[in-house]
C-alpha cells in the first residue's frame, strides 16, 4: 500500500518530464517525415508539375503506373531490385558467414580488427563508391581489366558496364563488398551471445567445431539472417547513388541512366526521374507509393514465413 | 604434441583466412589512393600498383577547382545534424525505456511501427515541404528533420532499458536531482556506448548524403562533399586523378572518426538492440 502510493505521487510529480523528452522527436517526425509522407500520397492524385497548380486527377497516376504495357518500368525496377538481391545477399551472407566462424572462436585473438577493416567499405561514400567501381571496371581503362590482360585471364577487354547482366554483376560485386561487413558485425555479435554452455555440450557430444557451428550456432542466429535480408532489400529498393555514378561518367564515357536496357534502374532511381528530371511530381510521387506497396508485400510475406518456421 | 601443432595449424588456417579477405576488402582502397598520386595523362596508360609523384600537384589543382569548400559545408550540416540526433534520440529513448506515463504504450508502438516505413517515402512531398518553408538552398532541411530519427530513438530506448540502473536513478531522485540533471549527468554516461554508435552512424548518413542536397541546394557554394564529387567531372572538367584524390580524402574523416570510435560502436551495436 504504502509502496504504490509513493509511486503514485512520484508519477504526478514527474510527470511533464517523459512528455518534453520526446517531444523533439515526436515533433520532428510528425512534422516532417510523417506530414512529408502523407502528402506525397495526396501529390499522387494531382497532375502536379512542381511550379504550377495541383490539379486533382483521381487515381490516374496509381493505376497508370501499374499498366506495364504503356510503362514497364516499375516491373522493370522490382525485377532489377530481385535480381541485385539475388545475385549478392547469398554471396554477401555466405561470406560473412564463413568469416565469422573464424572470429567467433575463443582461440585466435585480435579479431575486432578484422571485423572494424571488414566494414570500412560500408563507410565510404556511395558516390565515391560509384565513382570507383565504375572506374575499376571501365571498359578501356578498367583496373580489373588491366589485372586480368595482365595474368593472361582473357585476351580482350571485357565490358563489364556495358551489357544487361555484365552490368548487374558488378553492381552485385558492389553491394557484396559494401554491406558484408556490417553483415559480419551483426553475425558476430549475435553469435557472442550463443551461450557457452550450449556449445561445449555440443562438443562433450562429440561433434567438431564445424558441426557445432552450423547446427548450434546457426540457428540461434536465423532471426538475424532474416533481419539483414529484409534490411537489404528495403535498402535495395531505395538504392540510389552508387548506380547513378556507377554509370554516369566512367573513363571510357557514360552509360544510359540505370545502365543498358535498365538493366540496373531501382525504384528509387525511377522517382527521382520521373518527379525530379521529367517534372512530373504528380506521377512520381504515386511511384513513391508503388515502391511502399513492394516494400511493405515483402517485409510482411518474409516475416510470415518466419513465424511461420517457427 | 599432436594436440599443439594441430592448434597452431587451426589458428594460422583461421588468421589466414581473416587477412586474406580483409586484404581484397581494402584493395580498392589501395587502388584509388595510389591513383590520386599518379599524374592524369599516365593515369589509364598502365596498370598502377605503386604511389606516383603527383599527390601535391593533385591536391594544389583540388584546391584550386574549391574542392575544401564543399568540405567545409559538409561539416557545418553533418555536427549540428549529429548532435541533434543523438540529443533527441537519447531523450526520447529514455522517456520510453524508464518513465511510467500515460500514452506510452501508443508512442512506443508508433515508433515500432515508422521503424518499417521506407525512409524516401514522402521525398517528393518532401521537397514542395521545403520550399514552403523558404528552405531551398539553406541547411535546415538536413539538420533540422535529422532530430527525427526513428531508428535512434527505437535504438536508445532498448539500450536504455537494460543499460540504466534503476538503483542510481531512484537514489538520485531521494537526493531531489532535478530532471534535467538526472538525464544529462547520471543517464547520458551509461548510454554513451549506444549515443556515440549511433552517432558515428548519424555523422557518416549526413556526410555521404547525396540525395537531399541535390533536391535542396542549387547554388555551387553551397554544394556538399557528394555533389562535388558527382559535378567535378562533368562540369568542371576537373581531371580524373584529382577527382580521384578527392575521393580518397572525402573518406578520411569518416575513417578517423570510425577509428576513434570503432570500440564504442561495436559496443553499442552488440549491448543494444540486437540482443534478443
Amino acid at each position: 500500500m504504502e509502496g504504490t502510493r509513493t509511486t503514485q505521487r512520484k508519477r504526478r510529480k514527474f510527470r511533464a518530464a517523459p512528455y518534453l523528452f520526446c517531444a523533439p522527436f515526436f515533433v520532428t517526425y510528425i512534422v516532417f517525415t510523417l506530414f512529408a509522407m502523407g502528402f506525397t500520397f495526396y501529390i499522387g492524385l494531382t497532375d502536379w508539375n512542381g511550379f504550377g497548380e495541383m490539379n486533382y486527377i483521381g487515381f490516374d497516376n496509381y493505376i497508370r503506373m501499374f499498366d506495364f504495357a504503356t510503362d514497364p518500368r516499375l516491373l522493370e525496377t522490382l525485377i532489377n531490385t530481385f535480381l541485385l538481391m539475388l545475385l549478392s545477399m547469398p554471396i554477401g551472407i555466405g561470406i560473412a558467414v564463413f568469416l565469422c566462424f573464424f572470429i567467433q572462436k575463443k582461440s585466435l585473438k585480435k579479431k575486432h580488427v578484422f571485423r572494424i577493416l571488414y566494414y570500412l567499405p560500408a563507410l565510404m561514400t556511395p558516390v565515391a563508391v560509384g565513382l570507383l567501381w565504375s572506374i575499376l571496371f571501365d571498359y578501356d581503362n578498367g583496373t580489373i581489366n588491366k589485372i586480368l590482360l595482365a595474368l593472361g585471364i582473357i585476351q580482350d577487354n571485357i565490358y563489364f558496364l556495358g551489357t544487361k547482366w555484365g552490368c548487374r554483376f558488378v553492381l552485385a560485386f558492389l553491394l557484396v563488398w559494401a554491406s558484408f561487413g556490417s553483415t559480419v558485425l551483426f553475425l558476430s555479435s549475435a553469435l557472442s551471445n550463443v551461450p557457452d554452455e550450449v556449445i561445449e555440450a555440443a562438443y562433450i557430444d562429440g561433434a567438431g567445431p564445424v558441426r557445432t557451428y552450423w547446427s548450434i550456432s546457426l540457428p540461434v542466429i536465423r532471426d538475424v539472417i532474416i533481419f539483414i535480408v529484409i534490411t537489404g532489400m528495403i535498402g535495395g529498393f531505395q538504392m540510389y547513388d552508387a548506380p547513378v555514378l556507377l554509370f554516369s561518367s566512367g573513363p571510357s564515357g557514360g552509360l544510359p541512366y540505370g545502365g543498358p536496357n535498365r538493366a540496373c534502374l531501382t525504384m528509387m532511381m525511377l522517382i527521382y526521374d520521373e518527379a525530379f528530371n521529367a517534372m512530373h511530381y504528380g506521377y512520381g510521387a504515386a511511384l513513391s507509393y508503388g515502391m511502399f506497396l513492394f516494400v511493405a508485400a515483402f517485409s510482411f510475406t518474409s516475416m510470415k514465413l518466419m513465424t511461420k518456421k517457427e | 604434441m599432436a594436440k599443439g601443432r594441430r592448434q597452431l595449424v587451426d589458428k594460422l588456417v583461421g588468421y589466414g583466412v581473416l587477412t586474406l579477405f580483409a586484404v581484397s576488402t581494402l584493395f580498392p582502397f589501395y587502388i584509388m589512393t595510389v591513383m590520386g598520386t599518379h599524374v592524369n595523362a599516365q593515369l589509364f596508360l598502365k596498370l598502377h600498383l605503386w604511389f606516383g609523384q603527383q599527390f601535391l600537384p593533385n591536391l594544389n589543382m583540388l584546391i584550386k577547382s574549391g574542392y575544401f569548400r564543399y568540405f567545409a559545408n559538409s561539416l557545418m550540416i553533418a555536427v549540428p545534424a549529429t548532435i541533434l540526433t543523438c540529443l533527441s534520440s537519447a531523450m526520447g529513448g529514455y522517456a520510453l525505456a524508464k518513465f511510467d506515463f500515460r500514452g506510452r504504450k501508443f508512442l512506443m508502438n508508433f515508433v515500432f511501427f515508422t521503424l518499417m516505413l521506407p525512409g524516401s517515402l514522402g521525398t517528393v512531398a518532401w521537397v514542395w515541404q521545403m520550399k514552403q518553408f523558404n528552405w531551398i538552398n539553406t541547411y535546415w532541411p538536413f539538420i533540422i528533420p535529422a532530430m527525427g530519427n526513428t531508428y535512434g530513438v527505437f535504438w536508445l530506448s532498448q539500450f536504455a532499458k537494460s543499460a540504466v540502473p534503476k538503483e542510481i536513478m531512484e537514489s538520485a531522485r531521494v537526493d531531489g536531482c532535478g530532471e534535467l540533471r538526472m538525464f544529462f549527468q547520471i543517464v547520458m554516461p551509461f548510454l554513451m556506448p549506444a549515443v556515440i554508435a549511433l552517432g558515428l552512424l548519424a555523422f557518416v548518413g549526413t556526410w555521404n548524403n547525396y540525395f537531399g542536397p541535390m533536391l535542396i541546394l542549387k547554388d555551387r557554394s553551397l554544394y556538399t562533399v557528394p555533389i562535388g564529387l558527382a559535378t567535378m567531372g562533368s562540369l568542371f572538367r576537373v581531371e580524373y586523378s584529382t577527382r580521384i584524390l578527392g575521393m580518397t580524402i572525402a573518406t578520411l574523416p569518416l575513417l578517423v572518426l570510425f577509428a576513434a570510435t570503432s570500440k564504442h560502436f561495436i559496443m553499442g551495436i552488440t549491448g543494444g538492440a540486437l540482443k534478443g
